[in-house]
Protein backbone atom coordinates (compact mmCIF):
# COMPACT_ATOMS: atom_id res chain seq x y z
CA UNK A 1 0.00 0.00 0.00
CA UNK A 2 1.38 3.39 -0.72
CA UNK A 3 1.87 5.78 1.98
CA UNK A 4 -0.41 9.09 1.62
CA UNK A 5 2.02 12.18 3.02
CA UNK A 6 -0.15 15.35 4.14
CA UNK A 7 1.65 18.30 4.90
CA UNK A 8 0.29 21.08 7.37
CA UNK A 9 1.78 24.45 7.09
CA UNK A 10 0.70 28.17 6.86
CA UNK A 11 3.26 30.58 6.52
CA UNK A 12 2.17 32.54 9.73
CA UNK A 13 3.38 31.52 13.13
CA UNK A 14 1.14 30.38 15.83
CA UNK A 15 -2.42 30.13 13.53
CA UNK A 16 -2.79 26.66 15.19
CA UNK A 17 -0.80 24.17 12.65
CA UNK A 18 0.09 21.65 15.24
CA UNK A 19 -2.72 21.97 17.19
CA UNK A 20 -4.77 20.86 14.07
CA UNK A 21 -1.95 18.51 13.19
CA UNK A 22 -1.81 16.54 15.97
CA UNK A 23 -5.64 16.77 16.03
CA UNK A 24 -5.71 14.98 12.90
CA UNK A 25 -3.53 12.32 13.27
CA UNK A 26 -5.15 11.42 16.75
CA UNK A 27 -8.30 11.38 14.70
CA UNK A 28 -7.14 9.61 11.97
CA UNK A 29 -5.72 6.70 14.75
CA UNK A 30 -9.11 6.85 16.04
CA UNK A 31 -10.34 5.52 12.94
CA UNK A 32 -8.06 2.73 12.43
CA UNK A 33 -5.96 4.24 10.01
CA UNK A 34 -2.00 3.41 10.43
CA UNK A 35 -0.71 7.09 11.45
CA UNK A 36 2.80 8.46 11.45
CA UNK A 37 3.27 12.25 12.77
CA UNK A 38 6.88 14.11 11.96
CA UNK A 39 7.11 17.15 13.46
CA UNK A 40 9.53 18.86 11.06
CA UNK A 41 9.58 22.44 12.90
CA UNK A 42 12.99 21.53 13.84
CA UNK A 43 13.52 25.25 15.13
CA UNK A 44 10.66 25.10 17.80
CA UNK A 45 9.19 21.29 17.81
CA UNK A 46 5.81 21.39 19.54
CA UNK A 47 3.65 18.21 18.85
CA UNK A 48 5.32 16.55 21.71
CA UNK A 49 4.59 19.76 23.89
CA UNK A 50 0.83 20.32 22.47
CA UNK A 51 0.13 16.23 22.76
CA UNK A 52 1.92 15.37 26.52
CA UNK A 53 4.51 12.99 24.98
CA UNK A 54 7.94 12.44 26.41
CA UNK A 55 10.51 12.40 23.75
CA UNK A 56 12.65 9.15 23.60
CA UNK A 57 14.84 6.86 21.28
CA UNK A 58 17.43 10.01 20.72
CA UNK A 59 19.60 9.85 17.62
CA UNK A 60 22.26 12.37 16.36
CA UNK A 61 22.13 14.65 13.64
CA UNK A 62 25.51 15.31 12.35
CA UNK A 63 27.76 17.41 9.63
CA UNK A 64 30.74 17.76 8.03
CA UNK A 65 33.02 19.38 9.90
CA UNK A 66 36.58 19.78 8.19
CA UNK A 67 39.48 18.89 10.45
CA UNK A 68 43.03 20.70 9.38
CA UNK A 69 46.21 18.78 9.80
CA UNK A 70 48.84 21.32 10.61
CA UNK A 71 51.61 19.89 9.72
CA UNK A 72 50.43 18.95 6.20
CA UNK A 73 48.83 22.70 5.37
CA UNK A 74 50.95 24.71 2.58
CA UNK A 75 49.12 27.93 3.33
CA UNK A 76 48.09 28.64 0.01
CA UNK A 77 44.77 29.33 0.92
CA UNK A 78 42.99 27.31 -1.59
CA UNK A 79 39.96 26.13 1.20
CA UNK A 80 39.76 29.90 2.28
CA UNK A 81 38.97 30.80 -1.67
CA UNK A 82 36.29 27.96 -1.92
CA UNK A 83 33.97 28.63 0.79
CA UNK A 84 30.76 29.99 -0.21
CA UNK A 85 30.09 30.60 3.02
CA UNK A 86 32.52 33.15 4.41
CA UNK A 87 33.52 30.32 7.14
CA UNK A 88 36.52 29.81 6.93
CA UNK A 89 39.58 32.81 7.27
CA UNK A 90 43.16 33.33 7.04
CA UNK A 91 45.89 35.76 8.22
CA UNK A 92 48.90 36.22 5.67
CA UNK A 93 50.79 33.06 5.52
CA UNK A 94 49.24 31.46 8.57
CA UNK A 95 46.93 28.04 8.33
CA UNK A 96 43.05 28.97 8.03
CA UNK A 97 40.91 29.26 11.32
CA UNK A 98 37.35 27.95 11.03
CA UNK A 99 33.95 30.33 11.77
CA UNK A 100 31.94 26.82 13.28
CA UNK A 101 28.63 28.19 13.03
CA UNK A 102 29.10 29.95 9.66
CA UNK A 103 29.97 26.40 8.12
CA UNK A 104 27.29 24.46 6.10
CA UNK A 105 29.29 21.67 6.23
CA UNK A 106 29.44 21.25 2.50
CA UNK A 107 32.74 20.06 2.35
CA UNK A 108 33.51 22.25 -0.37
CA UNK A 109 37.47 23.13 1.19
CA UNK A 110 38.59 19.43 1.41
CA UNK A 111 37.76 19.05 -1.95
CA UNK A 112 39.83 22.46 -2.65
CA UNK A 113 43.36 21.19 -0.41
CA UNK A 114 45.78 20.08 -2.67
CA UNK A 115 48.09 18.56 0.38
CA UNK A 116 45.84 16.42 1.98
CA UNK A 117 45.72 18.73 4.63
CA UNK A 118 42.04 18.84 5.95
CA UNK A 119 40.54 15.62 6.82
CA UNK A 120 36.55 15.13 7.09
CA UNK A 121 35.74 14.82 10.82
CA UNK A 122 31.80 16.15 11.81
CA UNK A 123 29.93 17.89 14.61
CA UNK A 124 26.03 16.67 16.15
CA UNK A 125 24.12 19.88 14.87
CA UNK A 126 20.91 18.03 16.51
CA UNK A 127 18.48 14.84 17.02
CA UNK A 128 15.68 13.21 15.90
CA UNK A 129 13.17 11.36 18.43
CA UNK A 130 10.55 8.80 18.10
CA UNK A 131 7.72 8.36 20.82
CA UNK A 132 4.00 7.04 20.67
CA UNK A 133 0.89 7.78 21.85
CA UNK A 134 -3.14 7.94 21.18
CA UNK A 135 -2.66 5.22 18.66
CA UNK A 136 -0.20 7.45 16.87
CA UNK A 137 3.93 6.96 15.99
CA UNK A 138 5.42 10.33 16.52
CA UNK A 139 9.16 11.38 15.22
CA UNK A 140 10.41 14.82 16.25
CA UNK A 141 13.72 16.46 16.13
CA UNK A 142 15.15 19.17 16.85
CA UNK A 143 18.35 21.97 15.77
CA UNK A 144 21.27 22.59 18.27
CA UNK A 145 20.35 25.78 19.61
CA UNK A 146 23.06 28.30 17.46
CA UNK A 147 23.59 25.77 14.92
CA UNK A 148 21.80 27.24 11.46
CA UNK A 149 21.34 24.27 9.41
CA UNK A 150 17.53 23.21 9.91
CA UNK A 151 17.09 21.45 7.02
CA UNK A 152 19.51 18.50 7.65
CA UNK A 153 17.27 18.04 10.81
CA UNK A 154 14.06 18.03 8.93
CA UNK A 155 15.47 15.90 6.06
CA UNK A 156 16.66 13.55 9.18
CA UNK A 157 13.36 13.26 10.50
CA UNK A 158 11.66 13.17 7.30
CA UNK A 159 14.18 9.87 6.28
CA UNK A 160 13.47 8.62 9.88
CA UNK A 161 9.83 8.39 10.01
CA UNK A 162 9.25 7.64 6.19
CA UNK A 163 11.13 4.28 6.49
CA UNK A 164 7.97 2.25 8.31
CA UNK A 165 5.49 3.03 5.26
CA UNK A 166 2.80 3.85 7.22
CA UNK A 167 -0.92 4.16 5.87
CA UNK A 168 -1.00 7.99 6.34
CA UNK A 169 2.03 10.34 7.35
CA UNK A 170 1.16 14.08 8.51
CA UNK A 171 4.49 16.13 7.97
CA UNK A 172 3.45 19.62 10.51
CA UNK A 173 5.98 22.14 9.39
CA UNK A 174 7.31 25.36 10.79
CA UNK A 175 6.20 28.98 10.12
CA UNK A 176 7.29 30.45 8.00
CA UNK A 177 8.85 29.75 3.79
CA UNK A 178 12.03 28.78 3.70
CA UNK A 179 14.13 26.43 2.85
CA UNK A 180 13.42 24.03 5.98
CA UNK A 181 9.62 24.02 5.14
CA UNK A 182 10.14 23.63 1.67
CA UNK A 183 12.37 20.51 2.34
CA UNK A 184 9.20 19.44 4.85
CA UNK A 185 6.67 19.75 2.27
CA UNK A 186 8.70 18.28 -0.65
CA UNK A 187 7.19 15.28 -1.87
CA UNK A 188 3.78 15.56 0.19
CA UNK A 189 0.93 14.51 -1.86
CA UNK A 190 -1.17 17.04 -0.40
CA UNK A 191 -1.16 20.03 2.05
CA UNK A 192 -3.61 21.62 4.39
CA UNK A 193 -2.75 25.54 4.86
CA UNK A 194 -3.74 27.13 8.32
CA UNK A 195 -4.42 30.61 8.65
CA UNK A 196 -6.64 32.92 10.75
CA UNK A 197 -8.57 36.10 9.96
CA UNK A 198 -6.28 38.54 10.73
CA UNK A 199 -4.01 41.28 8.21
CA UNK A 200 -0.83 39.18 8.65
CA UNK A 201 -2.52 35.55 8.32
CA UNK A 202 -4.29 36.34 4.94
CA UNK A 203 -0.90 37.95 3.69
CA UNK A 204 1.45 34.77 4.97
CA UNK A 205 -1.32 32.44 3.50
CA UNK A 206 -0.57 33.93 0.23
CA UNK A 207 3.21 33.17 0.48
CA UNK A 208 2.62 29.81 1.38
CA UNK A 209 0.58 29.08 -1.37
CA UNK A 210 2.88 30.42 -4.07
CA UNK A 211 5.29 27.84 -2.52
CA UNK A 212 2.67 25.07 -2.59
CA UNK A 213 1.68 26.00 -6.37
CA UNK A 214 5.87 25.96 -7.45
CA UNK A 215 5.96 22.74 -5.39
CA UNK A 216 2.41 21.17 -7.58
CA UNK A 217 1.05 20.17 -3.96
CA UNK A 218 -2.77 20.58 -4.01
CA UNK A 219 -4.12 22.11 -0.73
CA UNK A 220 -7.10 22.91 1.14
CA UNK A 221 -7.50 26.33 3.34
CA UNK A 222 -8.79 26.06 7.02
CA UNK A 223 -9.52 28.88 9.07
CA UNK A 224 -8.69 29.01 12.77
CA UNK A 225 -10.04 30.89 15.09
CA UNK A 226 -12.38 31.95 12.83
CA UNK A 227 -14.84 34.10 14.78
CA UNK A 228 -11.98 36.76 15.91
CA UNK A 229 -12.68 39.43 13.63
CA UNK A 230 -15.30 39.62 10.61
CA UNK A 231 -12.29 38.92 7.54
CA UNK A 232 -13.49 36.30 5.45
CA UNK A 233 -10.87 33.95 3.27
CA UNK A 234 -12.15 31.51 1.33
CA UNK A 235 -11.47 27.99 3.31
CA UNK A 236 -13.08 24.56 3.41
CA UNK A 237 -12.74 24.61 7.30
CA UNK A 238 -13.44 27.48 9.76
CA UNK A 239 -12.56 26.77 13.27
CA UNK A 240 -14.29 29.11 15.91
CA UNK A 241 -12.25 30.77 18.56
CA UNK A 242 -13.10 28.79 21.41
CA UNK A 243 -11.77 28.24 25.42
CA UNK A 244 -11.91 24.80 25.43
CA UNK A 245 -9.12 24.54 22.79
CA UNK A 246 -7.26 26.78 23.77
CA UNK A 247 -7.45 24.76 27.68
CA UNK A 248 -6.95 21.40 25.91
CA UNK A 249 -3.49 23.21 24.16
CA UNK A 250 -2.58 24.66 27.49
CA UNK A 251 -3.46 21.61 29.62
CA UNK A 252 -1.25 19.57 26.63
CA UNK A 253 -4.37 16.80 25.55
CA UNK A 254 -5.82 16.76 21.68
CA UNK A 255 -9.37 18.30 21.68
CA UNK A 256 -10.23 15.35 19.85
CA UNK A 257 -9.50 13.17 22.77
CA UNK A 258 -10.48 15.02 25.89
CA UNK A 259 -13.80 15.75 24.50
CA UNK A 260 -14.61 14.10 20.96
CA UNK A 261 -18.20 15.30 21.30
CA UNK A 262 -17.39 18.57 21.34
CA UNK A 263 -18.18 20.66 18.10
CA UNK A 264 -14.79 21.15 17.02
CA UNK A 265 -13.41 17.63 17.43
CA UNK A 266 -16.18 16.91 15.31
CA UNK A 267 -15.13 19.30 12.73
CA UNK A 268 -11.64 17.74 12.74
CA UNK A 269 -12.62 14.45 12.21
CA UNK A 270 -14.80 15.33 9.36
CA UNK A 271 -12.28 17.00 7.97
CA UNK A 272 -9.88 13.84 8.41
CA UNK A 273 -12.07 11.84 6.72
CA UNK A 274 -12.53 14.20 3.86
CA UNK A 275 -8.87 14.50 3.66
CA UNK A 276 -7.59 10.85 3.44
CA UNK A 277 -10.77 9.97 0.99
CA UNK B 1 22.07 50.31 20.49
CA UNK B 2 20.47 47.65 17.96
CA UNK B 3 17.78 45.71 20.05
CA UNK B 4 16.13 42.35 18.42
CA UNK B 5 12.42 41.43 19.34
CA UNK B 6 12.02 37.26 19.53
CA UNK B 7 10.32 34.48 20.61
CA UNK B 8 11.42 31.01 19.02
CA UNK B 9 7.76 30.04 18.50
CA UNK B 10 5.78 31.84 15.99
CA UNK B 11 2.61 33.70 16.81
CA UNK B 12 3.11 35.12 20.17
CA UNK B 13 2.74 38.15 19.08
CA UNK B 14 6.26 39.15 18.29
CA UNK B 15 5.51 41.37 15.60
CA UNK B 16 2.32 43.18 17.18
CA UNK B 17 4.69 43.78 19.68
CA UNK B 18 7.46 45.39 17.87
CA UNK B 19 5.02 47.29 15.86
CA UNK B 20 3.68 48.84 19.41
CA UNK B 21 7.23 49.27 20.73
CA UNK B 22 8.62 51.06 17.74
CA UNK B 23 5.45 53.84 17.91
CA UNK B 24 6.00 53.95 21.40
CA UNK B 25 9.76 54.45 21.05
CA UNK B 26 9.94 56.48 17.59
CA UNK B 27 10.32 60.04 19.06
CA UNK B 28 13.57 60.10 19.38
CA UNK B 29 14.25 58.63 15.85
CA UNK B 30 14.52 55.11 15.25
CA UNK B 31 14.78 52.58 12.33
CA UNK B 32 12.27 49.33 11.86
CA UNK B 33 13.85 46.49 10.61
CA UNK B 34 11.24 43.04 9.39
CA UNK B 35 13.95 40.48 9.56
CA UNK B 36 10.73 37.88 8.86
CA UNK B 37 11.87 38.38 5.13
CA UNK B 38 9.66 34.93 4.39
CA UNK B 39 6.70 36.26 5.41
CA UNK B 40 7.34 40.25 6.44
CA UNK B 41 4.49 41.93 8.37
CA UNK B 42 5.55 45.09 9.68
CA UNK B 43 4.66 46.58 6.04
CA UNK B 44 1.33 46.41 6.40
CA UNK B 45 1.04 48.05 9.56
CA UNK B 46 3.21 51.10 8.49
CA UNK B 47 1.90 52.51 5.02
CA UNK B 48 3.97 55.01 3.93
CA UNK B 49 6.04 55.93 0.48
CA UNK B 50 8.56 53.19 -0.96
CA UNK B 51 11.94 55.19 -1.38
CA UNK B 52 13.77 52.28 -2.79
CA UNK B 53 13.68 48.42 -4.10
CA UNK B 54 16.49 46.20 -4.88
CA UNK B 55 16.85 42.72 -6.19
CA UNK B 56 18.96 40.81 -4.09
CA UNK B 57 21.44 38.09 -5.70
CA UNK B 58 22.94 36.64 -2.71
CA UNK B 59 22.97 33.36 -2.71
CA UNK B 60 24.25 30.77 -5.58
CA UNK B 61 23.06 27.80 -7.31
CA UNK B 62 24.84 25.01 -9.64
CA UNK B 63 24.55 25.44 -12.83
CA UNK B 64 25.42 22.07 -15.35
CA UNK B 65 26.14 22.99 -18.39
CA UNK B 66 23.60 21.00 -21.42
CA UNK B 67 26.11 20.72 -24.03
CA UNK B 68 28.18 18.49 -21.67
CA UNK B 69 27.74 14.53 -21.13
CA UNK B 70 30.01 13.54 -18.14
CA UNK B 71 30.68 10.09 -17.78
CA UNK B 72 31.83 9.65 -13.72
CA UNK B 73 29.33 10.36 -10.83
CA UNK B 74 31.83 12.11 -8.86
CA UNK B 75 29.67 15.55 -8.76
CA UNK B 76 26.68 13.65 -7.44
CA UNK B 77 28.70 11.93 -4.51
CA UNK B 78 30.41 15.00 -3.30
CA UNK B 79 26.88 16.83 -3.05
CA UNK B 80 26.43 16.24 0.54
CA UNK B 81 22.94 18.10 0.17
CA UNK B 82 21.75 15.17 -2.27
CA UNK B 83 20.85 18.11 -4.57
CA UNK B 84 22.67 16.34 -7.77
CA UNK B 85 21.00 13.09 -9.88
CA UNK B 86 22.74 11.76 -12.98
CA UNK B 87 20.12 11.02 -15.37
CA UNK B 88 21.77 10.36 -19.01
CA UNK B 89 24.85 11.25 -18.65
CA UNK B 90 23.57 15.06 -17.16
CA UNK B 91 24.09 16.13 -14.27
CA UNK B 92 20.30 17.09 -13.20
CA UNK B 93 20.15 19.97 -9.95
CA UNK B 94 17.35 20.10 -7.55
CA UNK B 95 17.45 23.74 -7.08
CA UNK B 96 15.86 23.75 -3.71
CA UNK B 97 18.19 21.41 -2.07
CA UNK B 98 21.33 23.13 -3.52
CA UNK B 99 23.30 25.61 -1.24
CA UNK B 100 25.42 26.94 -3.41
CA UNK B 101 28.57 25.61 -2.38
CA UNK B 102 30.33 24.53 -5.19
CA UNK B 103 31.58 21.33 -4.01
CA UNK B 104 30.48 20.34 -7.79
CA UNK B 105 32.12 22.73 -9.57
CA UNK B 106 35.58 22.01 -7.49
CA UNK B 107 35.26 17.76 -9.12
CA UNK B 108 33.97 18.85 -12.22
CA UNK B 109 35.02 22.48 -13.59
CA UNK B 110 34.15 21.52 -16.95
CA UNK B 111 30.40 20.80 -16.69
CA UNK B 112 29.53 22.25 -13.32
CA UNK B 113 29.50 26.37 -12.04
CA UNK B 114 27.92 28.23 -9.62
CA UNK B 115 26.10 30.89 -10.60
CA UNK B 116 24.23 33.87 -8.16
CA UNK B 117 20.28 33.57 -8.31
CA UNK B 118 17.59 35.93 -7.39
CA UNK B 119 16.97 35.08 -3.37
CA UNK B 120 14.75 38.24 -2.63
CA UNK B 121 14.04 41.78 -2.52
CA UNK B 122 15.03 44.89 -0.35
CA UNK B 123 12.81 47.37 0.45
CA UNK B 124 13.29 50.51 2.00
CA UNK B 125 9.88 52.23 3.30
CA UNK B 126 9.11 55.91 4.58
CA UNK B 127 6.63 55.34 6.66
CA UNK B 128 4.96 58.63 9.03
CA UNK B 129 6.70 57.47 12.13
CA UNK B 130 10.50 55.89 11.20
CA UNK B 131 12.08 54.29 8.21
CA UNK B 132 11.44 50.47 7.48
CA UNK B 133 13.26 48.58 6.15
CA UNK B 134 12.09 44.57 5.19
CA UNK B 135 13.60 41.96 2.94
CA UNK B 136 11.17 39.43 0.72
CA UNK B 137 12.48 36.11 -0.06
CA UNK B 138 11.64 34.44 -3.28
CA UNK B 139 8.91 32.09 -1.58
CA UNK B 140 10.71 28.77 -0.93
CA UNK B 141 13.77 29.80 -1.17
CA UNK B 142 17.22 29.36 0.71
CA UNK B 143 19.40 32.04 1.72
CA UNK B 144 17.44 33.65 4.16
CA UNK B 145 20.16 34.49 6.65
CA UNK B 146 22.09 35.91 3.74
CA UNK B 147 19.08 38.46 2.76
CA UNK B 148 18.75 39.08 6.52
CA UNK B 149 22.61 40.40 6.50
CA UNK B 150 21.55 42.33 3.56
CA UNK B 151 18.80 43.96 4.80
CA UNK B 152 20.03 44.48 8.36
CA UNK B 153 23.33 46.25 6.47
CA UNK B 154 21.03 48.66 4.72
CA UNK B 155 18.95 49.51 7.81
CA UNK B 156 22.74 50.17 9.95
CA UNK B 157 23.62 52.67 7.06
CA UNK B 158 20.17 54.33 6.95
CA UNK B 159 20.46 55.23 10.78
CA UNK B 160 23.70 56.34 10.70
CA UNK B 161 22.72 58.61 7.73
CA UNK B 162 20.29 59.89 9.99
CA UNK B 163 22.09 59.81 12.93
CA UNK B 164 19.77 57.75 14.95
CA UNK B 165 20.86 55.51 17.72
CA UNK B 166 17.95 53.03 18.23
CA UNK B 167 17.36 49.91 15.51
CA UNK B 168 14.35 47.56 16.45
CA UNK B 169 14.81 44.47 14.68
CA UNK B 170 11.89 42.19 14.67
CA UNK B 171 13.13 38.63 14.29
CA UNK B 172 11.43 35.65 12.09
CA UNK B 173 10.10 32.43 14.20
CA UNK B 174 12.50 29.84 14.83
CA UNK B 175 16.00 29.98 15.85
CA UNK B 176 18.04 28.33 12.96
CA UNK B 177 20.03 30.75 9.62
CA UNK B 178 17.47 33.74 9.83
CA UNK B 179 17.49 34.21 13.41
CA UNK B 180 21.17 33.99 14.04
CA UNK B 181 21.59 36.51 11.01
CA UNK B 182 18.73 38.77 13.14
CA UNK B 183 20.43 38.43 16.18
CA UNK B 184 23.87 38.88 15.43
CA UNK B 185 25.20 42.24 16.14
CA UNK B 186 22.71 43.22 18.19
CA UNK B 187 22.87 44.86 21.84
CA UNK B 188 20.34 44.17 23.50
CA UNK B 189 17.42 41.24 23.07
CA UNK B 190 13.37 41.33 23.77
CA UNK B 191 11.84 38.34 24.21
CA UNK B 192 8.35 37.41 23.70
CA UNK B 193 6.30 34.77 25.76
CA UNK B 194 2.80 33.56 26.00
CA UNK B 195 1.80 31.37 28.53
CA UNK B 196 1.56 27.98 26.98
CA UNK B 197 4.33 25.05 27.31
CA UNK B 198 5.31 25.49 23.40
CA UNK B 199 6.09 29.35 23.61
CA UNK B 200 8.01 28.68 27.30
CA UNK B 201 9.80 25.91 25.64
CA UNK B 202 10.46 27.33 22.22
CA UNK B 203 11.42 30.65 24.15
CA UNK B 204 14.29 29.34 26.08
CA UNK B 205 15.32 27.76 22.87
CA UNK B 206 15.77 31.23 21.08
CA UNK B 207 17.58 32.92 24.43
CA UNK B 208 19.88 30.08 24.18
CA UNK B 209 21.13 31.37 20.74
CA UNK B 210 20.62 35.06 22.21
CA UNK B 211 23.15 33.88 25.28
CA UNK B 212 25.56 32.04 23.16
CA UNK B 213 25.88 35.33 21.22
CA UNK B 214 26.79 36.65 25.39
CA UNK B 215 23.90 39.41 24.57
CA UNK B 216 21.79 41.11 27.47
CA UNK B 217 17.85 40.27 27.24
CA UNK B 218 14.52 40.80 28.77
CA UNK B 219 11.36 39.09 28.66
CA UNK B 220 7.88 40.41 27.70
CA UNK B 221 4.60 38.13 28.26
CA UNK B 222 2.19 38.50 25.85
CA UNK B 223 -1.66 37.33 26.16
CA UNK B 224 -1.24 37.18 30.14
CA UNK B 225 -4.30 35.62 31.62
CA UNK B 226 -4.78 32.89 29.84
CA UNK B 227 -2.95 30.11 32.12
CA UNK B 228 -2.50 31.19 35.59
CA UNK B 229 -0.33 28.23 36.20
CA UNK B 230 1.99 29.22 33.32
CA UNK B 231 1.80 32.37 34.21
CA UNK B 232 3.13 31.63 37.61
CA UNK B 233 6.34 29.56 35.88
CA UNK B 234 7.00 32.63 33.66
CA UNK B 235 7.62 35.16 36.52
CA UNK B 236 9.77 32.60 38.91
CA UNK B 237 11.67 31.30 35.44
CA UNK B 238 12.69 35.52 34.33
CA UNK B 239 11.91 37.33 37.91
CA UNK B 240 13.69 40.79 37.22
CA UNK B 241 14.00 39.89 33.82
CA UNK B 242 10.18 39.73 33.20
CA UNK B 243 9.59 43.63 32.51
CA UNK B 244 5.94 43.53 31.04
CA UNK B 245 2.89 41.76 30.75
CA UNK B 246 0.04 42.36 28.40
CA UNK B 247 -3.32 41.10 29.45
CA UNK B 248 -4.74 39.24 26.68
CA UNK B 249 -7.54 41.40 24.86
CA UNK B 250 -10.11 40.47 22.70
CA UNK B 251 -9.36 44.20 21.37
CA UNK B 252 -5.91 43.05 19.74
CA UNK B 253 -6.89 40.64 16.90
CA UNK B 254 -9.64 43.45 15.97
CA UNK B 255 -7.13 45.89 15.51
CA UNK B 256 -4.79 43.80 13.29
CA UNK B 257 -7.11 42.65 11.89
CA UNK B 258 -7.90 46.16 10.82
CA UNK B 259 -3.83 46.64 10.40
CA UNK B 260 -3.71 48.98 13.00
CA UNK B 261 -0.75 48.86 15.42
CA UNK B 262 -2.16 47.41 18.85
CA UNK B 263 -1.06 50.04 21.18
CA UNK B 264 -2.85 52.81 18.89
CA UNK B 265 -6.22 50.43 20.70
CA UNK B 266 -8.29 51.78 23.70
CA UNK B 267 -8.23 48.09 25.45
CA UNK B 268 -6.16 47.22 28.50
CA UNK B 269 -3.82 45.55 26.13
CA UNK B 270 -3.19 48.87 24.55
CA UNK B 271 -2.43 50.61 27.78
CA UNK B 272 -0.11 47.62 28.99
CA UNK B 273 1.82 48.17 25.51
CA UNK B 274 2.12 51.70 26.14
CA UNK B 275 3.97 50.64 29.55
CA UNK B 276 5.98 48.03 28.25
CA UNK B 277 7.32 50.83 25.85
CA UNK B 278 8.27 52.77 28.76
CA UNK B 279 10.01 49.80 30.42
CA UNK B 280 12.03 49.39 27.41
CA UNK B 281 13.33 53.09 27.49
CA UNK B 282 14.22 52.69 30.59
CA UNK B 283 16.30 49.12 30.18
CA UNK B 284 18.05 50.94 27.66
CA UNK B 285 18.99 54.01 29.26
CA UNK B 286 17.15 55.98 26.84
CA UNK B 287 20.06 56.35 24.85
CA UNK B 288 18.89 59.41 23.50
CA UNK B 289 18.50 61.59 27.20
Amino acid sequence: MRTMIIGITGGKGGTGKTALAVNLAVALAKMGKDVAYLDCDADCPSAHIVSGLELKEKQDVHSFLPNFIEEKCTKCGKCVDSCEFNALYRLKDKAPTLLNPMCSGCGACMIACPSGAIEESSKVIGWTYRAHKYGVEFFSGELKPSEPLSEKIVDAIKQRGLAKKHEIVIVDTAAGAHCQVVCALEGCDKAVAVTEPTFFGEHDLKVISKVLENLEIPYDIVVNRSTISDRKIESVLQIPYDRTMLDCYVEAIPIVEKFPEHNISKKISAFAKRLIE
Amino acid sequence: MKVVILSGKGGTGKSSFTSSLALGMSKNGMVLVDTDVDCPNQHILFPGKILRRKELHVSKVALFDESKHISSSRCADVCRFGAISIINGKAVIDRIKCEGCGACALVCPDALKLVPKLSGELIVKETRHFPLVYGKLEPGESGSGRVVFEVKKVADKIAKGKGTELILVDAPAGIGCPVIAAVTGCDYALGVVEPTPASMANLERALEVVRHFNIPFSVVMNKAGISEVHEKRIRELYGDKLIAQIPYDKEVPLLLAKGIPPINGNGKAAKAFREAAEAVKLILGNPRN
